[in-house]
């Protein structure tokens, strides 16, 4: 118990950091800077790359899905219009049938 | 080849239509009240095909026979009066429907009531390559243009769906003209 006492005490016992601590301080942290910047120049760069890359998804995106709901319009524009023809055409082979009929039983 | 490739697709669509709609009968639209027309090719069809569901019986009866057609032309005209066309309207139609492989099945011809109406169908080999109803109403002048492999079984499936009757097939060779 005593020997970790010991190294705790080792462990946190207060130094004196020199007296150029200041300075070294300084030094580190202006050394630091010019990194900083570029950085920032390398940020910026990725955040386009990024809007660009995400424009280009949602231009993408946007006229698939704008091509396939053209798509749907002119299906359902084409299944409207086929029900309407079959209807029509229906229609008029009953009346055909019908007068055909007519002319059977006037014999 | 490049010229021949232009010739195909340029003709192409025609030669699916098969019968070809006369120029005149888009005239009549002025003098109608009422128009319907319908021009749906192979592509379009297809594309409709698409939107017919397959849980329905009814859209998927319909869906499973339309895959055999190529074309559906339907024009249609109402008018307010009678005489608003000349029953000569249809000559153009019929003189194409002279050419080989069409026969008539039903023709009644009626000069009292002026109400006409014709079946042609198109044979190719042992099946029906195409249908052609032509009305002639005192007010309403229809052709139904029907083109691709159709049986008369296949209408007759059609039987209820979307107003289209049950034909006898018993009757398929009947000719009935009478004016």
């Amino acid at each position: 118990m005593s020997r970790l006492d010991d190294a705790l005490r080792e462990a946190f016992r207060s130094q004196d950091p020199g007296p150029d601590f200041t300075a070294r301080v300084l030094t580190a942290a202006a050394g630091a800077r010019p990194k900083e910047k570029g950085n920032w120049w390398g940020a910026l760069g990725l955040r386009w790359a990024m809007a660009a890359a995400l424009a280009c998804v949602l231009l993408v995106g946007g006229s698939i899905e704008y091509r396939r709901e053209q798509e749907e319009r002119q299906g359902l524009l084409a299944k409207q219009q086929l029900v309407l023809a079959l209807h029509i055409a229906g229609s008029k082979l009953n009346h055909a049938r019908d007068r055909v009929q007519q002319l059977n039983a006037g014999d | 080849m490049k010229y021949a490739l232009v010739l195909f697709f340029a003709i192409g669509p025609l030669l699916a239509q098969d019968v070809k709609m006369p120029a005149d009968l888009d005239k009549l639209a002025a003098k109608a009240s009422e128009v319907v027309d319908v021009s749906l090719d192979g592509a379009m069809l297809r594309l409709a095909g698409r939107f017919l569901s397959n849980n329905d019986p009814d859209e998927a009866k319909v869906k499973s026979i339309v895959a055999g057609l190529r074309g559906i032309y339907v024009k249609s005209f109402e008018f307010e009066k009678e005489g608003e066309y000349s029953p000569s309207e249809l000559d153009e139609i019929r003189h194409q429907l002279r050419g080989p492989g069409w026969s008539r099945m039903v023709g009644v011809t009626s000069k009292k009531g002026g109400d006409n109406a014709e079946i042609y169908m198109k044979l190719d080999n042992d099946h029906i390559g195409g249908l052609v109803v032509l009305c002639a109403e005192p007010k309403e002048l229809t052709v139904v243009d029907i083109v691709g492999n159709i049986s008369l079984d296949d209408l007759s499936a059609l039987g209820g769906h979307f107003g289209v009757p049950d034909i006898d097939t018993s009757k398929e060779h009947k000719k009935a003209t009478k004016e």
